[in-house]
């Protein structure tokens, strides 16, 4: 069963790993943003993420815009996505003071919707992400051959989680949102813009979810409408792993999953139908033996 | 005899100790008071006796036997039923619904010869309803069985909630504020009511009330806790007359 | 709420139409029918089956699973391998031969459906012990993701599912009588539930768990019947699935199928019965009727090119536009009944006056 890989292999594997879990981390900082403010698993976030790989192809492949400046547009378009979603599927249902299953319907109906609105439009055939040589030129490493994607990858994430730390802790907006996790009522008669923090929350994280989604289009090339689901799925459950509501949490739990996901089915390739299941059974046993997650508080329920 | 005894009962939140070193001990027939400002660890007493919460330190025995550690359910099977603080009836269920989801703790049927209304089942069914219906009459809502629940008076919450959890046989009823948000005419006929439910169903009743006059009318005996420590107890002549409790409860005047 | 005397003999009146209804179609073949309209009405009662499956555990007990397709999955594949014939077996099975034991197993539809039930639920009660320790989002995605991991399995599973191309010849035992005597008899056996102590007591563990614990009802116990048994009604929903689609692959059960019928669900009112039917009947035939949207369409000088794929995105707004601004349904947690009927009837014409 078990295959022992040429140092080389293991090497090139660990290079995929690290890729993959920072992308995964990239995702998972929307979820656990989202769930700290609202206490809802944003079930559209994985079709926004998708949303944003067609974006950044037309842009940059149909309307030929320099792969810089389509970056931008991006990052902006997407955020604005994750506003809009916020605005039309969960902030009337705030309003109304529905039940929480409500707004999970919702946020179901949302993704759904996403993804049948990106068939109609963009269809359901397969497109392939523009190669950027600047990112996907080859790069030899010693005994490993790799993309310079495997070295950028990992830099951008830590960096944008830096700015994310940096922002959510020493930012007037930043106080505001963990003030809303902490307790929304209270943050409400305290005079806190709810509906504009909640805005911003959702802007970031589809904001990070956009950068996610390019540096996954140019490492795996192929877009579908349903092409969020799988890493969307995945990156819950990393959220939940770290702790959720919590962004250094999600980072742990994206790597984490990315490390397994890779390191399994490099040591027992038998697993390599299985990729998927890993996850969810990780899932399983982290709330059964820890259910508030790596990092996560306790929360107490109120009798 | 004592029914119900807690040694040494003790739990933490994280840094904060809402209760320490609990010892209180209710006897047979007795209706004993807890009584104490906002916050004193009341509630969280109560939870740990019917099991919403595990204590950190300490025991408690139900009779002889050691429950802390035991689920709630459980709990409740062996006779120790309980109200609470803010009212958690089944609200969108009539009355009749509510008394009667009391009592499936004591059904034997399985749940195929229930959905297939075997002759056994069929009779435990009826038994359960005539004693549910029979219940209503006791405590004066059988006019009012097919009625939702969240469409009762606040009183009549109070009261259905009393039933309820009376359906379940116990031999100890804890009350959580049972007066709260009640008016004078209300709280005078929970009085009574409470007294009665003791003589008819001979049953044991732990409270916590912050309603002076009711504490002082019924109970047997008091013990008055802050900030999660046992300051006073005794019967209500000695804590109406105790210094520690006056103190405690000066400034605490528009609380309630 | 007493019915009325009118009430009842209206519902026995419509219940005895009904059946006419059916007799006459299946048997004489009542108003021409084509196979087709036949086809989706039958598709209608399947999809209620699984509806109300998913009412048992959200509407009935207040949990929110979304394991549905998992279950009929498994339901449809025992059904499926049970009844397509040894020599069938031989030939569909291309990449990897069946298994040995499989490759002769055969039994009659009723006994391979009821397997087929019963090893869903075998697998509800699995699955039960880890996700019902679980409450609200946290137990809808773990359910889904056991879901998706049972139809991983089941694609990966060769020798057993035939993979990715999955069976076929599976022969069709569901007609119209089939298809809603098997939906009668688990309306019954709902019916027959909720007005039981032990339905009672679900109805509880909805309202307030912690209440309900406190009366001394085990929760997990409970929990763990409701899911067991809409595990069940769910196989017997894939089951009849399988057979009527007559063949079935993985695809057929991935997680937008929990949506679906959520869907179904909601429209109707969760906790209701008589809404799960109505919610999936109107869904069923309204995704049937859709299929307009996705043809062109000529109306006077507007051409329509028709878009595929449409009907599914009208689909998913609808379910917005019903969770955002009729989040009861249909019927609430109530039950459908003449008086209902009239009642509405009287309001709406009440507010004509008024207006």
């Amino acid at each position: 069963m078990i295959v022992m890989p040429t140092m080389a292999v293991f090497l090139q594997q660990l290079c995929n790993a690290l890729l993959l879990g920072s992308l995964f981390a990239l995702i998972s900082v929307g979820y656990t943003m989202v769930y700290g403010i609202l206490r809802l698993i944003n079930f559209a976030h994985c079709d926004i993420f998708m949303m944003a790989m067609y974006i950044a192809y037309y842009s940059i492949a149909v309307y030929f815009v320099p792969w810089y400046i389509s970056f931008i547009i991006v990052i902006v378009a997407t955020a604005l996505l994750g506003i809009i979603v916020e605005k039309v599927a969960y902030a009337p249902l705030r309003k109304q003071n529905a039940p929480k299953i409500s707004m999970l319907i919702s946020a179901i109906g949302v993704s759904y919707f996403l993804e049948n609105f990106a068939t109609v439009i963009f269809s359901g055939r397969p497109k392939t992400f523009p190669q950027i040589k600047f990112f996907v030129e080859g790069l030899k490493i010693g005994p490993v051959n790799t993309l310079r994607l495997c070295i950028y990858v990992p830099v951008i994430t830590a960096v944008i989680m830096v700015i994310l730390l940096l922002l959510i802790n020493h930012t007037k907006s930043g106080m505001a949102m963990r003030a809303i996790s902490k307790d929304l009522d209270t943050s409400k008669l305290m005079g806190i813009n709810v509906n504009k923090t909640i805005s911003f929350t959702f802007g970031v994280g589809s904001a990070i979810a956009a950068v996610g989604s390019i540096l996954w289009g140019l490492k795996y090339n192929q877009i579908t409408p349903t092409l969020g689901i799988m890493p969307g799925f995945k990156c819950f459950i990393a959220a939940v792993i770290g702790g959720i509501g919590n962004v250094k949490g999600a980072v742990i739990g994206g790597l984490m999953l990315g490390f397994i996901e890779i390191m399994a089915v490099t040591f027992i390739p038998s697993l390599t139908g299985y990729k998927d299941v890993f996850s969810f059974v990780l899932l399983i046993i982290i709330l059964l033996y820890k259910p508030n997650g790596i990092l996560g508080e306790k929360i107490a329920d109120k009798v | 005899m004592s029914v119900l005894s807690t040694k040494a009962l003790t739990i933490r939140f994280g840094g904060l100790t809402a209760v320490e070193d609990l010892n209180i001990e209710v006897n047979k027939g007795e209706i004993v008071a807890i009584i104490g400002p906002n916050g004193a660890g009341k509630t969280t007493a109560f939870n740990m006796i019917t099991g919403v919460y595990n204590p950190t330190e300490g025991t408690v025995f139900f009779g002889d036997e050691r429950i802390n550690g035991k689920r709630p359910d459980v709990i409740a099977h062996m006779g120790i039923a309980r109200t609470f603080q803010n009212i958690r009836l089944f609200k969108e269920l009539s009355v009749l619904e509510n008394v009667l989801i009391a009592n499936h703790l004591r059904v034997k049927s399985n749940l195929f010869s229930c959905v297939l209304r075997m002759p056994w089942a069929r009779k435990e069914e009826k038994a359960m309803l005539e004693k549910s219906l029979e219940l209503l009459k006791v405590v004066g809502l059988y006019d009012l069985k097919d009625e939702k629940a969240s469409n009762l008076p606040y009183g009549l919450q109070r009261r259905l909630e009393i039933a309820r959890a009376l359906a379940t046989d116990p031999t100890l009823l804890l009350l959580d504020e049972p007066a709260a948000g009640m008016n004078p005419k209300e709280t005078e006929e929970l009085s009574d009511f409470i007294v009665e439910i003791r003589k008819k169903f001979d049953i044991t009743i732990l409270l916590i009330e912050h309603h002076m006059q009711l504490v002082m009318d019924i109970s047997d005996r008091i013990y008055v806790l802050e900030y999660g420590k046992t300051i006073a107890q005794g019967v209500p002549e000695e804590i109406q007359a105790d210094p520690k409790v006056i103190k405690a409860y000066l400034g605490e005047e528009d609380d309630d | 709420m007493k019915k009325s005397k009118l009430n009842n003999i209206l519902s026995v009146i419509s219940l005895a139409i009904l059946v006419a209804l059916i007799v006459g179609i299946q048997q004489f073949g009542l108003f021409g029918l084509n196979s087709y309209v036949i086809g989706v009405i039958k598709l209608c009662c399947i999809y209620a089956i699984c509806a109300l499956s998913m009412n048992m555990v959200n509407g009935l007990t207040g949990m929110f699973s979304l394991g549905q397709p998992g279950f009929m999955a498994l339901g449809a594949y025992t059904t499926g391998l049970l009844t397509v014939s040894a020599q069938d077996k031989l030939e569909i099975y291309k990449i990897k031969p069946i298994v040995g034991f499989l490759a002769n197993a055969n039994a009659p539809f009723f006994i391979a459906l009821i397997i087929g039930g019963l090893v869903a639920a075998f697998f509800a009660f699995l699955i039960g012990f880890p996700v019902l320790r679980l409450k609200g989002d946290y137990l809808a995605i773990a359910s889904l993701g056991f879901s998706e991991i049972i139809r991983i399995f089941i694609q990966n599973g060769q020798s057993v599912t035939n993979g990715t191309t999955g069976l076929i010849r599976i022969p069709s035992h569901v007609n119209l009588y089939v298809a809603f005597g098997v939906l009668a008899l688990v309306v019954i056996f709902m019916v027959l539930l909720i007005h039981s102590s032990y339905g009672r007591a679900f109805k509880a563990i909805r309202e307030d768990e912690v209440a309900a614990e406190a009366m001394g009802i085990n929760l997990f116990k409970h929990k763990m019947f409701s899911f067991v048994i809409s595990g069940f009604i769910a196989g017997i929903g894939g089951g009849l699935l399988a057979s009527h689609l007559s063949s079935i692959s993985p695809d057929v059960f991935k997680f937008t199928l929990a949506y679906e019928i959520l869907l179904m669900v909601v429209l109707g009112g969760q906790g209701s019965i008589s809404g799960s039917i109505i919610g999936a009947f109107i869904v069923r035939a309204a995704l049937e009727w859709l299929r307009i949207v996705d043809n062109p369409i000529k109306i006077g000088f507007i051409n329509y090119p028709g878009i595929s794929g449409m009907r599914m995105v009208v689909f998913s707004v609808v379910l917005m536009l019903i969770i955002l601004f009729w989040s009861r349904g249909i019927f609430g947690s109530e039950e459908f009944s003449f008086d209902r009927l009239f009642k509405f009837f009287k309001g709406l014409k009440k507010s004509k006056k008024e207006v």
